[in-house]
């Protein structure tokens, strides 16, 4: 783990391991299933089988807090990896070519740079409907302008590092390059910013499921958990409670692993 | 009274001095509204919150009483010599507009030409006007005036229509004063109130809220409150918190909110229900989805449901479950007593077992669609019909106009539909739900004995005789299982301790006239 290597990291580990454990062992223990209605415990309190209660449909908060907490990572990882290798692909190739590819490339990022994430992610959500596969696109394509920029920036000061230039200097070729020089360089940073974009992605998934452009029931996710609970804002506000708590924390404990992951990782830091 | 009035102008001018909150003004009752309107032109369509506000301000022939029968309102005697081609109207007299002006019959023949030559678009009564005679020449331009209407007097209107229509009474027409536009031009409706009803429309301030002054001069007494209040309130949570800090004398609950309101002990006694004319179903798409031509597997849905836990575990007992298509007690209609059929998940399987369907084979992937206002029933179904079908059934929840287009253009195979009666007679919820030419119907069923039997309807007089025809209709609905009757919802609303006389109408018009406040 090179993340535990920095006081971050080590805090990130600590409470990544404090939101786990009791899930563990809820998982374990108890026979939890997020689907199953008992209108009989609509809205019931907490109890030795319903450790958080239940929702409004009978549903068990525990369960649907662990279900939901796995497909909102879900969710955020994939939308991640589609934004970072587009961003990549895209930024990196535009950085490194330069030239007319690059100024198409960067004013496109730019122009959707220009609005924030979450309205763009709105507009996209809006445009490809609801659904779990259409919020996974919907997100990576709010994040892609960050990302392109971000590559882009890495890939030009590095094909403009004395290096490179050296390496080309005593011939190497440019796929040659890419892939002992370039890509090697980038990866770290790469990984680190993408690493610090989950925290945020998943909150823009609990927000957008939150206003119900986001995923549908039977799927349950952080976002589908806070719009029920905001239903029983007022007299039930315990179903909002658990699942802010828990964005919370989980937002947190990834955001000081990257941290930690960043620190580790950072040459001057060493 | 001008020292009253200088006392309370003196006390106004004091409180805003000291910086206290103003309270609302003596006799206004305050309320809610669950949405914005979308209209205060009576010629323009008006959805059901505009409408709600819309019927207290303007009035037609009849009225729908609590109970759902037709009541008289401007008209109070309606007779057909020929079996419901023409029609003979006893207006109502000594009946005054908010203006002053007296209603006359010329007041119905010029609101009803003024549908028909709307434009771009005609007037949305247009489509109940459509059978006088002469309707289709004005529409045109080939006329200039309805040719099929007489008025022998002042206070008597004899319309002829191309083919017997007894229902025509009944038809919700808001009847307007035809000296409007002449005195504030064509958008006189939002300078002035042209309406007849125990409310004079006074102030929309859009998004935010709606006043109504009483119209002292109302042909059935004035109303007990010398002005309504209607503020725009589409969040539940605010909507408590405004009424649980004593800032509404009533709020009407969004259906989803009654049963979180409801089991709080603070509501006892605050808690007012009124039966809905609606009718209520899951609605199963033949074209869309093959597997539902087959009866066996409509039936097997109906199986899979428990629709009596619904009842009590969704709507708190505050909903009425018949296995019909019509609202009971619909101007006046008794339906027959057909018992539901029970929830039975084992024979339910095996009906779809004998359709080639065991296990959920070749059944394609299936979602219960529905507005905002329906995502926990939906999402109960949607369980039981995974468990009972064998392949995961979802839950497609879409903002309210996307999911009402998705469903007019028959986009939606399984979706929970719902129709509040306009008029009072089951023909407003049979023929618009399930005959072949209605764009309202959205499950796209086509029946030709279902249709000759709204045709037959239509032509009758006699309300029994209609009566009859309907209870055939719904039997032959059955028989089809064209759809699985779901529970309807009162409509429920929190009214302030020792606010009297507030009334939701079937039709969802809440109705202040005999409101009084403590």
């Amino acid at each position: 783990m090179i993340a535990v290597r920095s006081l971050a990291g080590r805090a990130g580990l600590l409470l990544a391991a404090a939101l786990a454990m009791p899930l563990a062992l809820a998982v374990l223990l108890l026979p939890l299933d997020p689907a199953a209605m008992d209108l009989g415990q609509a809205w019931a309190g907490p109890s030795a089988v319903h450790p958080l209660g239940c929702d409004g449909l009978g549903r068990d908060i525990a369960a649907r807090l662990i279900a939901g907490t796995g497909t909102s990572f879900a969710i955020a990882g994939l939308a991640l990896a589609l934004a970072v290798g587009l961003g990549v692909a895209s930024g990196g190739v535009a950085g490194w070519v330069g030239g007319r590819t690059d100024a198409v490339v960067l004013r496109l990022a730019d122009l959707l740079h220009g609005f924030p994430e979450l309205s763009l992610a709105i507009v996209a959500a809006a445009l490809l409907g609801p659904g779990t596969e259409a919020m996974v696109l919907t997100l990576a394509l709010a994040a892609w302008p960050s990302q392109v920029r971000w590559c882009r920036a890495l890939a030009l000061s590095n094909r403009t590092a004395e290096h490179v230039r050296a390496a080309a200097a005593l011939g190497a070729g440019p796929l040659h390059t890419v892939r002992r020089h370039l890509l090697p360089a980038v990866a770290g940073p790469v990984a680190i910013r993408a690493a610090l974009s989950i925290g945020p992605v998943m909150v823009a998934e609990a927000t957008l499921s939150g206003l119900g452009l986001g995923i549908q029931e039977p799927a349950v996710s952080l976002g589908t958990l806070i719009r029920d609970g905001l239903a029983d804002l007022r007299d039930a506000s315990h179903l909002i409670a658990a699942t802010t708590i828990t964005v919370a924390a989980v937002a947190l404990a990834v955001n000081l692993l990257a941290e930690g992951l960043r620190e580790s990782l950072d040459p001057r830091r060493r | 009274m001008p020292l009253l009035a200088a006392l309370r102008l003196l006390l106004t001018v004091l409180a805003i001095a000291a910086g206290v909150a103003v309270p609302a003004m003596a006799g206004t009752l305050r309320a809610s509204l669950s949405d914005d309107l979308t209209t205060i032109d009576p010629f323009a369509f008006p959805g059901v919150i505009s409408s709600g506000v819309l019927r207290q301000v303007y009035e037609g022939f009849t009225a729908i009483d609590a109970a759902g029968d037709a009541v008289p309102a401007l008209a109070t005697r309606w007779e057909t010599p020929d079996g419901g081609r023409t029609w003979r109207f006893a207006l109502r007299p000594d009946v005054r507009f908010h203006s002053g002006r007296p209603f006359t019959a010329a007041d119905v023949l010029w609101t009803w030409e003024h549908h028909l030559t709307r434009k771009p678009q005609p007037g949305y009564s247009a489509f109940y006007l459509r059978g006088i005679e002469g309707a289709a020449a004005l529409q045109q331009g080939t006329a200039t005036a309805l040719s099929g209407v007489a008025i022998p007097d002042p206070h008597t209107l004899v319309v002829r229509l191309t083919e017997p229509d007894a229902l025509f009474p009944l038809y919700p027409f808001l009847f307007v004063d035809r000296g409007m536009e002449t005195e504030f031009g064509p958008a006189w409706h939002e300078r002035a109130s042209g309406g007849t009803g125990p409310f004079r429309l006074v102030s929309w301030r859009h998004g935010e809220s709606v006043r109504l002054e009483a119209h002292a001069g109302y042909w059935d007494g004035a109303p007990a409150v010398d002005a309504v209040s209607l503020v725009v309130l589409p969040d539940p949570n605010t909507l408590m918190a405004r009424y649980d800090a004593g800032e509404l004398d009533v709020a009407p609950l969004p259906e989803n909110a009654v049963r979180t309101v409801v089991r709080q002990p603070r509501y006892d006694g605050q808690i007012a229900a009124f039966a809905r004319a609606q009718v209520r179903y899951l609605a199963l798409n033949q074209d869309l989805y093959p597997p539902f031509r087959d009866r066996r597997v409509r039936e097997a849905f109906g199986l899979a449901l428990d629709r009596v836990a619904t009842v009590n575990g969704l709507h708190a007992g505050r909903a009425a479950l018949t296995n019909g298509f019509v609202t009971p007690g619909l101007g006046g209609y008794r339906p027959d007593a057909v018992p539901l059929h029970p929830f039975d998940p084992g024979r339910a399987k095996a009906l779809l077992a004998e359709a080639g369907h065991a296990g959920g084979r070749g059944l394609p992937p299936l979602q219960v669609a529905g507005g905002p206002n329906v995502r926990e029933e939906a999402t109960y179904f949607a369980a039981q019909l995974t468990a009972v079908l064998g392949i995961p059934v979802g839950v497609r929840i879409q903002e309210r106009a996307a999911f009402v287009a998705a469903i007019n253009e028959g986009r939606e195979a399984l979706f929970i539909n719902g129709w509040t009666a306009d008029f009072p007679d089951p023909m407003d919820q049979l023929a618009t739900q399930w005959h072949s030419a209605s764009p309202t119907n959205r499950t796209h069923w086509r029946n030709p004995d279902f249709d000759r039997l709204m045709e037959r309807a239509r032509g009758l007089a006699d309300p029994d005789a209609r009566d009859a025809l309907y209870r055939d209709a719904e039997a032959l609905l059955r028989e089809e299982a064209v759809a699985l009757p779901l529970p309807t919802p009162q409509f429920v609303a929190l009214v302030r301790p020792g606010v009297t006389g507030v009334v939701i109408r079937p039709d969802g018009t809440t109705d202040y006239h005999a409101a009084r406040l403590p």
